[in-house]
C-alpha cells in the first residue's frame, strides 16, 4: 500500500473518531449506541495502521485481491448495525406504544377529574378517588 | 357481581359510533364500557366528548393491536373481571355477549371468541377473505393445537388473567389471529360460540379486501414466528 493512501486513511479515520467523541462530549450520541461506532474506528484505524492485516485476512478465506476484503468486511459490518438500528427502533416503538396508552389513560382520569371539579365535587377527596 | 367492561377500538366511526354504544347503554346497563378512540381523523372523539361518553383517546395512531391493548390495560388498572371486545363500527351484536362471557362465568374457558362460521349465518365475508382465515385457521392449528374456525373475530371476551396477559403481550401487527397463538401457547384455554354479524355500517373498513393474500402470508409467517418465539416465554402456572 502506498504511503499517501496509508496516511489519507489514518487521517480519515481520525476525523471519524473525532466527530464520535465530539458527539458523546456533547451528550447527543448515547454511549450504548456508540460503542459499536467507537470499536469500529479503532479497527479501521489498527488496519489502517497495519494494511498486512487486511491481505492475510484475504487470504484466509480465499479473497485474492485485499481491497475486495475491505468491502466485503465493510459491507457485512453495516448490514450489522443497519440491524442492531432496527432492534433499537423496534424496542423503541414498544416503549412509545406503552407511553401513549398510559398517557391516554391518564388523559381520561384527569378529563374526569377536572370534570367533577366543574360540579364542586373537589373538596371531596374521596368522592373524586371513586371516579378514578 | 362480575365486573365487566366493554372495549370499543374506535378508528374514524363517526357514522357508528353513536349507534354501538346508545345500544349498550340503554339496552345492557350492567356493563361498563370504554370506547377506545384510536386518534381518529373525523369528528369521533368530538361525539365521544359532546354524548359524556366513556373513552380513552390516544394521542398518536397506534392501530387496532394497540387500541385494543389500552382497553385491557386499562380493563387491568380498573379491576375488571371480564373484558369483553366490541368493534366501534357496529358489525357486532351485543346481545351475544352474555353468550361471550357465560363459558368465562362457568370456568369452561379463559378466552371466548364469537366465530361467524360455527353455523355459517350472517355476514360471512368475501369469499377471498374466507379463504384465508381458512388457511390461517391451519397455521394456528400447527402452531399451538387448537382450533379457530374465525381467527380474525374481534368479537371476544377474557378473564382477568387473559386480560392482564393482553395488556402485557398484545401483537401490533395481526392482533387477532396472535392473539390467538400466544394466548393458547402461554397456557389459556380458548373456546369459539357461535355468532351472527352485520355487515359494518357506515365508513370504510380497515383491512382493504385486495390485499388479503398478502396479509394472509403475512399472518402466517408472524404465526410461525410467534411459535418460535414462545418456547422462551414464560408459561402461565
Amino acid at each position: 500500500m502506498k504511503l499517501i493512501l496509508q496516511i489519507f486513511l489514518i487521517v480519515c479515520v481520525l476525523i471519524f473518531l473525532a466527530i464520535i467523541v465530539h458527539y458523546l462530549a456533547k451528550k447527543k450520541l448515547n454511549l450504548r449506541y456508540s460503542l459499536v461506532w467507537l470499536g469500529a474506528g479503532l479497527g479501521m484505524l489498527v488496519l489502517a495502521i497495519f494494511p498486512q492485516i487486511v491481505t492475510a485476512v484475504g487470504n484466509l478465506v480465499g479473497i485474492d485481491t485485499p481491497v475486495n476484503t475491505v468491502f466485503l468486511f465493510a459491507g457485512m459490518f453495516m448490514l450489522l448495525i443497519i440491524f442492531t438500528l432496527t432492534i433499537i427502533v423496534s424496542h423503541m416503538n414498544n416503549q412509545i406504544y406503552r407511553l401513549t396508552q398510559k398517557q391516554a389513560i391518564l388523559e381520561k382520569r384527569v378529563r374526569e377529574l377536572e370534570n367533577s371539579c366543574e360540579f364542586g365535587a373537589c373538596e371531596d377527596h374521596k368522592s373524586s378517588e371513586e371516579i378514578g | 357481581m362480575q365486573k365487566v367492561l366493554i372495549i370499543i377500538p374506535a378508528y374514524n366511526e363517526e357514522a357508528n359510533i353513536e349507534n354501538v354504544v346508545d345500544d349498550l347503554i340503554q339496552n345492557y346497563p350492567q356493563y361498563d364500557y370504554a370506547v377506545i378512540n384510536d386518534c381518529s381523523t373525523d369528528s369521533t372523539e368530538q361525539i365521544l366528548e359532546k354524548r359524556g361518553f366513556n373513552y380513552i383517546s390516544l394521542p398518536t395512531n397506534l392501530g387496532i393491536g394497540g387500541a385494543v391493548q389500552s382497553g385491557y390495560l386499562y380493563a387491568a388498572e380498573n379491576d375488571y373481571d371480564i373484558s369483553v371486545q366490541l368493534d366501534g363500527d357496529g358489525q357486532h351484536d351485543p346481545a351475544y355477549i352474555d353468550k361471550l362471557i357465560k363459558p368465562i362465568l362457568d370456568g369452561e374457558a379463559d378466552i371466548v371468541i364469537g366465530s361467524r362460521f360455527i353455523e355459517k349465518n350472517g355476514f360471512q365475508s368475501s369469499a377471498l377473505r374466507r379463504a384465508g382465515i381458512r388457511i390461517i385457521r391451519g397455521v394456528i392449528k400447527l402452531c399451538c393445537g387448537v382450533d379457530i374456525t374465525d381467527s380474525t373475530s374481534g368479537f371476544r371476551a377474557c378473564n382477568k388473567e387473559a386480560a392482564d396477559f393482553f395488556s402485557l403481550n398484545y401483537a401490533n401487527d395481526y392482533p387477532e389471529p396472535e392473539a390467538v397463538v400466544s394466548s393458547a401457547l402461554a397456557g389459556f384455554q380458548i373456546k369459539e360460540i357461535p355468532v351472527i354479524m352485520r355487515e359494518r355500517g357506515g365508513g370504510v373498513s380497515s383491512i382493504n379486501i385486495n390485499r388479503s393474500i398478502y396479509y394472509m402470508i403475512k399472518v402466517s409467517l408472524s404465526l410461525l414466528i410467534c411459535r418460535i418465539g414462545a418456547k422462551k416465554r414464560s408459561v402461565r402456572k
